[in-house]
């Protein structure tokens, strides 16, 4: 990348930590669908780097948290999840960045409640009676 | 590779003179464009501050919006806080990260205009 004469910014200009970490990720509708917890990165060849992806959960806020409470919330989802990598959403699906980050994908379309689909499908689920609950 | 990575990495001159810690990262809507049309966030830089921890409040993107008082005591805790070009970062997969220029090239954050986009 040294030599490279910097390429000036052209169209909207974000600081990731200001505009994006932790905030909110709403669907269309509003409705809220999760956090930013980290930011999924690619290096091209030339040397630039683009954003790929959101990454939420605690698979993504552990290790950026770090120390000994990332490293046990790290591990508790692993252990509860099967090794699940965090959930993603790919960047092309967001519409706007404002207060929230909004994407055009309903939640129920995205891979990111890995968690929650494993309390409800392995513990809900196994609760005698727990098919005939309403919703 | 995740940003998380980046942020909070030292920074070094090209004699291995600290810059600091990296407190944010700079994007741009300007990269190829994505699957539904729109443009990918490019890294265009750095955000290091000569701390070795803090972030930015947006008070630098609007230096006259805000109390008074509360504007002053950020922008002078922002005040060695420098910008370093992404094409200027020699490796990322060293630490610290090291960059191809001596310190005294490197522009503060302070001196750039404001860039488009959120306040």
């Amino acid at each position: 990348m040294s030599g490279v004469e910097p390429r000036p910014a052209e169209g909207r200009v974000y600081d990731a930590y200001l505009h994006l970490l932790d905030r909110q990720v709403v669907d269309p509708d509003g409705e809220l669908i999760c956090k930013v917890d980290d930011l999924e990165l690619e290096l091209a060849e030339d040397g630039a780097a683009y954003v790929r992806a959101i990454l939420t959960g605690p698979a993504a806020l552990g290790p950026r948290i770090g120390g000994a409470a990332g490293a046990l919330m790290t591990a508790v989802h692993a252990r509860l999840s099967g090794g699940a990598g965090p959930g993603r959403i790919p960047f092309h699906l967001v519409a706007d960045i404002g207060s929230a980050v909004t994407v055009s994908a309903r939640p129920a379309d995205l891979p990111i409640r890995g968690f929650e689909d494993w309390v409800r499908t392995t513990i809900i689920d196994a609760i005698p009676g727990a098919s005939d609950a309403p919703e | 590779m995740r940003l998380s990575e980046l942020l909070g990495r030292e920074v070094t001159d090209r004699t291995g003179v600290r810059i600091g810690t990296v407190i944010d990262v700079r994007l741009a809507q300007d990269g190829p464009p994505r699957a539904q049309g729109q443009a990918a966030l490019r890294i265009t830089g750095l955000i290091v501050s000569p701390r070795s921890s803090g972030r930015l409040l947006g008070y630098e993107r609007t230096p006259k919006e805000g109390p008074w008082l509360v504007r002053m005591l950020v922008l002078g805790f922002n005040r060695g806080v420098r910008y370093v070009p992404w094409e200027w970062v020699d490796r990322i997969d060293t630490t610290p990260l090291r960059v191809d220029r001596a310190a005294s090239e490197i522009p503060h954050l302070r001196d750039l205009p404001t860039p488009p986009g959120r306040p």
